[in-house]
């Protein structure tokens, strides 16, 4: 069981309200110079000023591992939409590209997009069913994801 | 990196998953790196397939003989 202590409760508050107020301040796009930018050190992103608005310049690379699980497939959230993951488990490899067949790599891979193992339309990607589809049962899969 | 878990209906651990990204995993919960690391000791190792293909061939080629064999008799 953790114990939180006064001072610690108190920094973690005052933590937030800092983070909030830094929120709060990030001025309006429309009211700084062209092209400034700002770095949102919570989500990695690095956005820029164009035309008004503040939009994001940079890409995110991002890992983690997942197990896979006797389940008809399942979402991997990463957190962001991806343009490519790389998944890895044992000696096999897969390779998620959009509009391009999905490849497993050892086993010649699932040509369809929308049924076994694809990019998620909103974040990370989905797997299918069994080692062909990045999901075997019991083995931990790592992968490497890198944002649109 | 975080890690998080997802329960089946009876409150085992259906899966594991760790992500360096931070964000909120939909429907899991968050655990710490021990219980993480606990899970994925817990188990059972998985040894990959490994296929003798010349063995395989010769196998094949047995049964190719056999029935070659069978139509000339």
């Amino acid at each position: 069981m953790a114990i939180v202590t006064g001072e610690q409760a108190l920094a973690s508050d005052v933590m937030s309200m800092l983070q909030a107020d830094i929120a709060a301040n990030i001025p309006a796009a429309a009211t700084v110079p062209d092209g400034s930018i700002y770095y949102e050190t919570d989500t990695y992103l690095l956005k820029q000023e164009q035309a008004n608005a503040w939009v994001v310049v940079n890409k995110i690379i991002a890992t983690g591992s997942y197990v896979g699980d006797a389940t008809a497939g399942f979402q991997v959230s990463v957190g962001f939409k991806c343009s490519m993951v790389i998944i890895s488990q044992l000696h096999t490899n897969y390779i998620l590209i959009p509009n391009s067949g999905i490849q497993h790599v050892l086993a010649g891979g699932h040509t369809d997009r929308t049924a076994n193992l694809y990019l998620h339309a909103a974040d990370g990607f989905q797997t299918g069913t069994g080692v062909t589809a990045a999901n075997l049962n019991g083995a931990t899969h790592y992968y490497w994801a890198i944002s649109e | 990196m975080q890690y998080w878990k997802k329960l089946n209906p009876d409150g085992t651990i259906l899966r594991v998953e760790s992500h360096s990204y931070p964000h909120v995993v939909p429907d899991a919960t968050e655990i710490t790196k021990e219980e993480f690391e606990k899970y994925i000791a817990s188990l059972p190792v998985i040894e990959p397939e490994v296929r003798d293909l010349a063995t395989e061939i010769d196998e094949l080629k047995a049964i190719v003989d056999e029935i070659k064999n069978k139509k000339i008799g």
